[in-house]
């Protein structure tokens, strides 16, 4: 008997965002911070994924304003799957809202950043929040 | 040429000889491993049935100690699978053995405290002498492994109460570890067989769980790491297993260890460690502290979160059993004081973490652990949540370039939706700009987007596409 493999990966950030050169930023500030990044142009795809069961992730990355599933929904439908019931979950806007959607219940480790020049800041703190970051 | 063909007959008898040979043993060894894995599986079967069968009549307490069969039995075949594939891999030679240098004394601390429930469950004293050896060359990883199965299986074989010493001490040319027990010993013929694939040695009246692969896995690390390992035992005297490492530096200077690579990285930041196990902050303490990190320690009593807020941590480590109080509690105590309420904050723990049980942690060390590993988990907290001043900005110039140079794409989209009167992909453009601006840091233009896409008459949106294409074109200087 022996103790389990300490070399654990590095935990995963799922990434939604149909505008490509925005999830081009976001995907390489998640990388640079070390994390490994896997990268959806929709929410569709993301909960394609998800429901396939072939990997996982350790947090998601929303865009709102999605063609097809827009960011709450795909959290919504996210968290209905067992294995990410509490997926930590941060949503990222270019609109100008304030305030998260009452649908998504709060206190679970979610978040609203604008995209704005503070958003990288945003993120990193959120992570660093919410994401294990080692082993 | 000297190959007769009488010689070549001989060369290929003993060929197919050692082929025949190899493939008994790999029959035999897949005999074993179906036995090994028949076991185990059979109680999760039986008891997932009885669970599936029973599970809404059955008090909750059985049905707790029916679950706990299960998962007992899962995690062991976890282990056994693991072995196993670190075998392969090693026969495979595809292994990855990192070596560097490492204390042995380090990894052993660490693996007592990891076994110390063990062992007190059997009444044992678990002794550790240190002979104050220079680091080896190994890969602490693999180390830890081997470390771990020799003492465990001392602790499985030592009668109750009896001692068992951990010696470090030098070694020609090297390091020399020794797991002394008082168990039953071996015989001489056992010895040899020890260190193959499933063979336990067995004793009447003993009840021991491992699949008898622990001791090849340890002979095949050790190896790859270019040790030795044995055992010196008699019958009734107790055994005493040894392994064998090359010191890291052939000539270390007398007086003057040679630094390791943590210590020339020095770091700067404060780490609160909340732990009411002396030992267990000590260690934390003295990893960190070694590292360049200013260290509180905190036992966890009533009043923690004020306290370690005086001391302002950029991160804190927290046990997640701290006496009565669940690791919960006490974060939510750290987050009600304003200097704690969003530093990272790293959950410590020796148990299996439940779903749900880290949330708000940003992190988790498990214990043991090691020298290494607890720092670059702290390091690696720090960075995110400081993002290191400059960082984003020296990260974004070259992106904010490319990001640049893509804008004349997206005039032209803009202009042939115009053109094409195709308000939809007007909207879906400027509402795309305006995103992907903001979080490059270009506001005013993210600002223009959002007024075109906002706009509410034909008259105003023209007016704010002209200003968001102006804006555009001073950005990409055309």
């Amino acid at each position: 008997v022996t103790p389990p493999d300490s070399g654990a990966p590095a935990p995963t950030l799922a990434v939604a965002d149909d505008d490509e050169i925005h999830a081009e930023l976001v995907c390489s500030w998640l990388e640079h911070l070390g994390f490994r990044v896997l990268r959806f142009s929709s929410g569709d795809d993301l909960l394609d994924w998800a429901a396939s069961g072939e990997g996982r992730f350790d947090a998601v990355v929303l865009d709102i304003d999605m063609p097809g599933r827009d960011g709450y929904q795909s959290c919504r439908e996210l968290r209905s799957l067992p294995r990410y019931a509490r997926v930590p979950a941060v949503f990222v806007t270019g609109a100008g809202r304030d305030d998260l959607s009452a649908e998504i219940p709060a206190g679970q480790a979610v978040e609203l950043i604008r995209k704005d020049d503070e958003m990288l800041d945003r993120l990193s703190r959120w992570v660093g929040r919410n994401v294990r970051t080692a082993a | 040429m000297e190959g007769s063909s009488g010689g070549e007959m001989e060369a290929l008898r003993r060929r197919l000889d050692r082929a025949e040979r190899s493939s008994a043993q790999k029959s035999r060894f897949i005999r074993h491993v179906s036995h090994e894995f028949r076991t185990p599986l059979g109680s999760i079967i039986g008891y997932a049935a009885l669970l599936e069968r029973e599970g809404e009549r059955l008090a909750p307490e059985v049905r707790a100690e029916y679950l706990g069969v299960v998962l007992r039995n899962a995690r062991h075949l976890l282990h056994v699978v693991n072995d196993l594939l670190n075998i392969s891999k090693v026969e495979a030679g595809t292994l990855e053995i990192t070596l560097a240098p490492v204390r042995a004394q380090e990894l052993i601390s660490s693996v007592v405290v990891a076994l110390g429930p063990q062992s007190e469950e059997r009444g044992l004293r678990l002794r550790v002498v240190d002979g104050g050896a220079p680091p080896v060359r190994a890969d602490s990883g693999r180390l830890r492994q081997v470390l771990f199965n020799l003492l465990e299986n001392a602790i499985k074989y030592s009668p109750p109460g009896s001692d068992v010493e951990v010696r470090t001490v030098l070694a020609p040319g090297g390091v020399r570890v020794e797991v002394e027990d008082r168990g039953p010993g071996i015989s001489a013929a056992d010895q040899g067989r020890l260190f193959r694939e499933f063979s336990r040695v067995t004793h009447p009246g003993m009840r021991v769980v491992g699949a008898g692969l622990g001791l090849a896995l340890s002979r095949m690390l050790t190896e790859a790491m270019g040790g030795s390992i044995g055992v010196e035992s008699e019958p009734g005297r107790g055994s005493t297993f040894w392994l064998e490492l090359p010191a890291a530096h052939p000539a270390p200077s007398e007086g003057e260890a040679a630094p390791d690579d943590e210590e020339v990285r020095r770091r700067r930041g404060t780490v609160a460690v909340v732990e009411d196990d002396p030992d267990l902050s000590a260690y934390a303490r003295a990893v960190l502290q070694r590292a360049g990190y200013t260290v509180v320690t905190d036992d966890g009593a009533a009043g923690l979160g004020e306290r370690v807020a005086a001391a302002a941590p950029d991160v804190v480590l927290l046990d997640l059993h701290l006496g009565e109080r669940s690791g919960r509690d006490a974060l939510a105590e750290l987050r009600a004081q304003d200097a704690t309420r969003t530093v990272p904050v790293l959950a410590f723990t020796a148990g299996e973490i439940a779903p749900g049980q880290d949330e708000g942690f940003a992190g988790t060390i498990g214990k043991p652990v090691e020298p290494g590993e607890l720092i670059a988990t702290v390091d690696a907290a720090l960075d995110i949540a400081r993002g290191a001043p400059g960082a984003v900005a020296d990260f974004l110039a070259p992106l904010r370039d490319r990001f640049r140079t893509g804008l004349t794409a997206r005039a032209g989209e803009i202009r042939s939706a115009i053109a094409r009167g195709d308000l939809q992909a007007l909207a879906r453009e400027t509402h795309k700009l305006r995103g992907a601006a903001g979080g490059y840091g270009f506001p005013s233009l993210a600002a223009a987007a959002a007024a075109a896409e906002e706009a509410g008459s034909d008259g105003t949106r023209r007016a704010a596409v002209e200003r968001l294409l102006e804006e555009i074109a001073g950005l990409t200087g055309t």
